[in-house]
């Protein structure tokens, strides 16, 4: 496995305030790792300056060797934290879209878990449940044949049966060689998936370790030493 | 990918501006066959009561037209690459000067449409109101007293000038709100400040630089002794429309490339 996400001294300011402190990671393909921290800890930061959402103040990051841009961009599979599709779009055409612009993108399969889910491809998103547009949008971003997959937040605000759904969905449909990350402070629903936790806390990574390493080390599942790690 | 983006952002806006550009042809058309049945003398009183109100329905047509694709021009900029939906668009692999070049041409293009819509408009409210074959006669005889005259040079500058202008209005107003977007709170009162910004820096410039003498006197003359603007100062003024074009656009670009902020 080869190192496919690195960030070196990473520093990201909001004026005064510092959401990322210098941090250094390295993650590898073919790893499902959770990016674990409470809110405004910096999970969200890191993800949008891998998309090129915002940019750094200093240091470096790189997606399979290269600096974030419209190269990175073709490999990323991100699906953010808020509704970000057009609500006017109906599903045939999101899915037109997303085979416009994404060569990565396998059309059949997304159809395959829309019809499983019995979503109507005439049906514009703003017409949808919360629940079903989140759906949606995750079924769009999983039907990437992508490198990597940045998933903010997939499982917040939604009830138990979806996350599940959510989940199952991650798990059957990533690509085995790419690298999955999953930002969430709701450990406890993710971490039978996870491969590796990175504990991010005040802008600062406190641990990057595999999940049987935290098991095996500390007694305790990563749900429970998290709740250690970040008491408050 | 300017290609796919532009035939994205054509879709976008088509699909508020078509049924728009449709009601002020169609409420054109019933304005117009109205009139020329009040004009028949035909069951004059409600003939006459109903052109009254396809005519406002024409005016209002043609006013929404206007209003709306004003609002479009900025709200497909704010929302669709500085809104939730930037997440989507700023992660498709595509360049950031290609999401700004394919709103301000896909915008142009709806611009045209909608003036071609206009005169079409026009056209079918003379065809209708007077004798169709008397109609095309009459517009045969002034082409035809026009057309030796009139130089072809003029006209086409113009159409230049003009859609240099339209171009510039637009990318000024993308600079504005990237500018706004700069700001931690109160984006869209920092983008109208922006606005008015360029304008004054625009002023001053003028005035140094008519001050300073910086372009001859006869690029500046606007009009010839028939009262025309001269070929010249519609250079002149296509000139300063693709400077602006130049300098916002690299603006706009600049700041969406390298200090976007999406929140």
């Amino acid at each position: 496995m080869s190192v496919i996400f690195e960030c070196r001294d990473l520093v990201k300011s909001y004026g005064n305030v510092t959401a990322l402190k210098g941090i250094s990671l390295q993650l590898e393909s073919g790893r499902i790792v959770g990016l674990l921290g409470p809110n405004g800890s910096g999970k969200t930061t890191l993800i949008k300056l891998a998309n090129r959402l915002l940019q750094p103040t200093s240091g470096e990051l790189r997606i399979a060797g290269e600096t974030p841009g419209v190269k990175t961009k073709a490999a990323i599979a991100y699906l953010p934290d808020k509704d970000f599709l057009p609500d006017w779009m109906k599903t045939d055409a999101l899915l037109k879209f997303y085979g416009d612009f994404f060569p990565d993108f396998d059309r059949q399969r997304a159809e395959e878990m829309l019809m499983s889910l019995n979503i109507p491809s005439n049906l514009p998103l703003k017409k949808m449940s919360k629940g079903t547009r989140e759906k949606v949008q995750l079924i769009l971003i999983m039907s990437r044949r992508a490198q990597v997959y940045l998933l903010d937040e997939p499982i917040a605000g939604v009830d138990p049966a979806a996350r599940d759904y959510i989940l199952r969905t991650i798990l059957n449909n990533y690509e085995e060689n790419a690298l999955v990350l999953i930002s969430t402070h709701l450990i406890a629903d993710v971490e039978s998936v996870l491969d590796e936790a990175v504990f991010l806390k005040e802008g600062q990574i406190v641990l990057h370790k595999s999940t049987d390493e935290i098991r095996e080390e500390t007694g305790k599942s990563v749900d429970e030493y998290f709740r250690e790690v970040f008491r408050c | 990918m300017l290609g796919k983006l532009f035939k994205n952002e054509m879709k976008a806006m088509g699909r508020v501006l078509l049924p728009l550009y449709a009601v002020m042809v169609l409420a054109s058309c019933l304005f117009a066959f109205n009139l020329r049945l009040s004009m028949d003398g035909f069951a004059k009183f409600f003939v006459e009561k109903f052109a009254i109100v396809t005519g406002v329905l024409f005016g209002a047509a043609v006013l929404v037209v206007g209003v709306v694709m004003v609002i479009m021009v900025i709200q497909r900029f704010y929302k669709n690459l500085l809104g939730t939906e930037g997440y989507l668009m700023f992660t498709l692999p595509a360049k950031t000067h290609e999401h700004i070049l394919s709103k301000a041409l896909s915008a142009f293009l709806w611009m045209v449409i909608g003036a071609v819509s206009g005169v079409i408009a026009g056209f079918a409210m003379v065809a209708i109101t007077s004798n169709v074959p008397e109609f095309i006669r009459q517009v045969k005889e002034v082409w035809a007293t026009l057309s030796p005259s009139m130089a072809l040079a003029p006209v086409i500058w113009l159409i230049i000038m003009l859609a240099a202008g339209v171009m510039e209005s637009m990318i000024k107003v993308y600079a504005a709100i990237a500018v706004g977007h700069q700001f931690n709170s109160h984006r869209l009162a920092g983008s109208v400040l922006a606005y008015l910004g360029f304008g004054i820096i625009e002023m001053i410039l003028s005035f140094v630089g008519n001050k300073l003498h910086l372009l001859p006197a006869r690029l500046l003359n606007s009009t010839n002794a028939a009262g025309f603007m001269s070929v010249r100062s519609m250079q002149t003024g296509t000139l300063m429309a693709l400077i602006g074009i130049a300098v916002y656009g690299i603006l706009c670009w600049y700041l969406l490339d390298r200090r976007l902020n999406l929140e």
